[in-house]
């Protein structure tokens, strides 16, 4: 039995650099960058996008996708690595990227989740320290329960959980991240007391799945797409997902915790940044890229495989969004004693 | 009596047969006494020029039997192989130092040194060098 | 039969020269990474991700991918037995009697019985896999934080073997695994736990730096002090008489066993969501050292605590497809990017994969089969080269094994402060070895202990705090009476002596373990 997933997979360009002996080259790409390139057309050399988590999550696709498509419709002409920096639930690739500041071919993509990791570490960066680009991509948070469950609906739940806290254990992924926060929202907004709360975090989206199916947690808590297949399969029932706008799910429509009744828009979404200290001008020439690549036939299809939502917001509006995204996160962990 | 010491560099190879070969037709010759040396620096791990018990021991029933006066050595983690044969012939004051040899690449011999050539360059005694 | 119909289905979709080609690619770039410390299969098959976008079917990327990591696990074993510097957990195990093994001369024999035993549990644990996946995947994810705790509990005791001679000094190994384990911040509450302030810290001692210094660098700093002062250790290899593929009669007669066993430890454990490949390759390795016929050669190179924890190591693999396939769950990191890939080609694997998929499936299980076909094939004739690197002079190989641990390390984290973190585990690993510690334990600790504990408390949260769910739990409990039999058996001839009023020590002891 494994240790929670640290991380296996961390910096894959570097890999590449020791299999294929570019890290040379790179190093000197590196340095002849920093600061520089302000005032040059974007991109003049290779455009880094760090994925500040392990390869195969969430993060890691969209960054992964966005590399896909760039390169298949040539939004640019300089070629797109994607590399990963694990640790601290984003904090060490946060801290990584200061070391960029000013170059736009620096880019890193994050997400909500980071501002609770962050918080959470009392990191001595934030989301202040990085340029916002645009935001991407959001998904629905879906509440989940075995087919066999008790509950029939997000109602029942939350009345369960007003009579006795300690009879509903909620689980999904690791404490503190955007599937114990949006419970926690749940709860405030039902009046309810987001402290008590009883819950499982688990280190990866299947062993959160094998712990709803086994009976150890009684309501799940993710990602849409982590609970589609068993949905579809008939071994879970959603009850309901966390944002205004409703959206297809296994085939049918799925109710919105606003439908139940509660006052609730949460998404997960996932938003593309620079290192800081970008000067208006590069700012602009990376979001008109990002633009471009936004309205790629490429880039809806990957939205579409990977069931997220289209969620873009670029300059002021994405800096916005997040501003107050993090005041909503400081909130919640305040509500949840964290 | 002073009988001529050759000095034998062997290991269980073609190359280290063809030295044994010749140093026995030589001693022959001479009258001479041989004194083997089978030798390794210990650094590797693993090293095929090192010989078993058994094949040390059929070498000195081979020599025993062909009625070769004889002295089998085997040193081990002291000294590289060269040194040790030129050690030896300088200690015993050897009139002939025999050593087998093989073809080797340029690059071989680059990363791995030669045995041979240190001996034939460094000895003060008439080296004989057979080919396998 | 329908599945070998299915199967056979597969085969024919795989075995075309293209596909072989591919595996052929997967085999090679497989096991140049895995002997290199550090770069396990996941961060490779991440690596080539990108190549597949350009495949118009997933299966070419399937069969590379499977090529890969059973590649990637033998170079890990290749290195792990020549040089004693496993690049992964999975293979600790095998570095233990592995390395003896060559030390001694026998290098060919342990690296033949590595890989043919890769490939005998390869073929088992995949015929489980087409045979028996929806079932079995079914039974596994019915366990619950109870049963994985028990089941810990029980790995924990049945692993003595790995203690070594001195139960004082393999429990303070044990012990120190587990505290550098708990570094980082904890699974279930977030808090960060001994990082002393530093975010560095926060996400933990990486497993692979742990192993690349304990044993790599460790390794290498002893050999560098002792160098000269220890007499030398230098044997010839070994000739192989009689034998067929490098394997004397006598080592085939004495590796069949442990493959199959290892192959059952393997697969299971694959299969559990929480599973994993270490645990079934100590327990692999401890079976071996206690029950087998060569049981009085460990410690001194005995084969079957190689083959053992190989073939275990293998099978795992299979077993981790199980949920992936019939569930949809990722419960490995190479499992995770094999995730990715399927949506690349924007197939969702769960339950229904077999149904709308099921060509694919079969072909991806026919691939495994090809993949550990061509893994035989071009290992076995490399063992000849692999076993040279043995007699490079131990100055340069040393120097080497630094150079390249070193660059592992950077490659997968990309900070200088991990490579310092892994020499100052380097320099807890040469103390280690200078007085007499023995180093696999302190893996185990650092891989079992923070598991043991998250599940413990994951079984407590669920059950409110309430100590009986262990034991109100049917398997959860049969597990722990297992355990606890495991544990005091070996002393029950003793006990039963004692209360009749004998003198113990005309009790014979039930022997389970060689005990010090």
């Amino acid at each position: 039995m494994r240790a929670p997933r640290r991380s296996v997979v961390r910096r894959t360009v570097a890999v590449a650099a020791v299999l294929g002996t570019t890290l040379t080259l790179a190093a000197c790409n590196q340095a002849a960058g920093g600061g520089a390139a302000s005032s040059e057309e974007f991109p003049s050399k290779t455009v880094d996008i760090m994925v500040p988590a392990a390869a195969g999550g969430g993060w890691d696709s969209t960054a992964r996708a966005m590399q896909k498509v760039i390169e298949d419709e040539d939004v640019v002409s300089e070629p797109v690595e994607v590399f990963n920096v694990e640790g601290g639930g984003g904090a060490t690739g946060l801290s990584q990227l200061q070391k960029d500041e000013g170059d736009p071919h620096a880019l890193m993509v994050t997400g909500l989740v980071m501002i609770g990791a962050l918080e959470q570490a009392s990191s001595p960066v934030s989301f202040e320290d990085t340029t916002p680009i645009a935001t991407l991509t959001s998904e629905a948070e879906a509440f989940v329960v075995p087919s066999d469950s008790q509950y029939e609906s997000i109602e029942d739940v939350v009345a369960a959980y007003e009579k006795d806290p300690a009879s509903v254990t909620f689980g999904g992924g690791s404490a503190g991240g955007s599937d114990q926060l949006v419970v926690a929202e749940l709860m405030k907004a039902a009046g309810a007391d987001p402290s008590q709360m009883k819950y499982v975090g688990y280190s990866g989206g299947g062993e959160a799945i094998a712990g709803i199916l086994s009976g150890d947690v009684a309501v799940g808590v993710s990602g849409v797409s982590e609970f589609e297949s068993q949905i579809e399969a008939g071994d879970m029932r959603l009850l309901a997902i966390s944002t205004a706008e409703t959206q297809e799910v296994a085939g049918e429509e799925a109710t919105t915790l606003q439908d139940a009744g509660y006052d609730i828009d949460f998404s997960n979404w996932r938003a593309l940044v620079a290192a800081p200290g970008l000067s208006d001008d590069a700012k602009e020439q990376v979001t008109e890229v990002v633009d471009e690549l936004h309205g790629t036939q490429g880039w809806k299809d990957a939205l579409e495989a990977n069931g997220w939502a289209d969620f873009y917001k670029t300059g002021d509006e994405a800096q916005e969004y997040i501003d107050s995204e993090v005041d909503r996160v400081a909130a919640l962990y305040e509500d949840l004693g964290l | 009596m002073d009988r001529d010491v050759i000095v034998v560099g062997w290991t269980p190879t073609p190359q280290g047969e063809a030295a044994v070969e010749a140093a026995v037709a030589e001693a022959g010759r001479r009258d001479g006494v041989l004194h083997v040396v089978n030798a390794s620096s210990g650094d590797s791990y693993v090293d095929n020029k090192i010989a078993s018990t058994e094949q040390l021991r059929a070498l000195r029933d081979r020599l025993s039997g062909q009625g070769v006066e004889h002295e089998v050595v085997q040193q081990v983690g002291r000294f590289e192989p060269a040194e040790e044969i030129l050690d030896a012939a300088d200690r015993l004051g050897a009139a002939l130092v025999v050593l087998g040899i093989r073809r080797r690449t340029p690059v071989g011999k680059l990363l791995m040194g030669s045995t041979a050539q240190r001996v034939l360059l460094q000895s003060a005694c008439p080296v004989l060098s057979v080919k396998a | 039969m329908s599945q070998f119909g299915d199967l056979m289905g597969g085969f024919a979709t795989v075995l075309s020269p293209e596909m072989l080609l591919f595996a052929v690619i997967g085999v090679t770039l497989g096991t140049l990474v895995g002997v290199l410390p550090g770069i396990g299969p996941a961060v490779t098959i991440a690596l080539l991700l990108p190549v597949t976008y350009g495949f118009e079917s997933p299966i070419p990327a399937f069969i590379m991918f499977a090529g890969i990591y059973y590649g990637a696990m033998y170079g890990g074993s290749t290195t792990s037995i020549l040089l004693n510097t496993p690049g992964e957990s999975a293979s600790v195990a095998t570095a233990i009697e592995g390395h003896e093994m060559a030390k001694r001369g026998h290098a060919r024999a342990a690296l033949a019985t590595a890989a043919i035993g890769s490939f005998v549990a390869a073929l088992i644990s995949t015929g489980l896999l087409a045979l028996v996946a929806e079932p079995v995947g079914r039974l596994a994810v019915s366990f619950r934080a109870t049963d994985y705790f028990a089941l810990m509990i029980l790995a924990l005791v049945t692993v003595t073997a790995l203690v070594g001679s001195s139960l004082v000094r393999g429990l303070i190994s044990l012990l120190l695994g587990v505290t550098i384990g708990f570094i980082g911040l904890d699974g279930i509450s977030g808090q960060p736990r001994l990082t002393f302030d530093s975010p560095v810290l926060f996400n933990g001692i990486d497993e692979v730096l742990l192993i690349i210094g304990l044993f790599a660098i460790g390794e290498t700093l002893y050999v560098l002090v002792k160098g000269r002062t220890r007499p030398g250790q230098v044997t010839p290899l070994e000739p192989v008489r009689g034998g067929f593929m490098w394997l004397s009669r006598d080592q085939w007669r004495r590796s069949w066993g442990p493959w199959i066993r290892g192959a059952g430890f393997g697969f299971p454990f694959g299969v559990l969501p929480s599973g994993g490949a270490e645990l079934p390759t100590f327990l692999s390795y401890s079976w071996e050292k206690n029950r087998s016929r060569g049981k009085q050669e460990f410690g001194k190179g005995a084969i079957e605590g190689v083959a053992g924890p190989e073939a275990a190591n293998n099978a795992s693999f299979s077993g981790v497809l199980v949920p992936l396939l019939t569930l949809g769950l990722p419960t490995s990191a190479t499992a995770a990017v094999m995730l990715a890939a399927f949506k690349i080609f924007n197939l969702q694997p769960g339950p229904q994969l077999f149904e709308e998929n099921s060509d694919l499936v079969w072909a991806l299980i026919a691939s495994l089969f090809v993949g550990n076909v061509m893994l035989l094939a071009l290992n076995l004739p490399l063992i000849r080269l692999w076993v040279k690197v043995l007699e490079i002079p131990r100055p340069v190989l040393y120097a080497g094994i630094l150079v390249f641990a070193t660059l592992g390390i950077y490659s997968v984290s990309g900070t200088v402060t991990d490579i310092l973190i892994a020499y100052g585990i380097g320099v807890l690993g040469f103390l280690m070895r200078q007085f007499d510690f023995p180093i696999a334990p302190t893996i185990l600790g650092a891989i079992l202990g923070p598991e043991l504990e998250n599940q413990f408390r994951r079984a407590l949260n669920v059950g409110n705090g309430d100590l009986t769910v262990f034991v109100t739990r049917p398997l959860s409990l049969a597990i722990l009476l297992l355990a606890a039999a495991a544990l005091l058996l070996p002393y029950a001839p003793r006990i039963v002596a004692r209360l009749r009023g004998k003198d113990p020590e005309e009790a014979k002891k039930l022997a389970f373990a060689d005990e010090d």
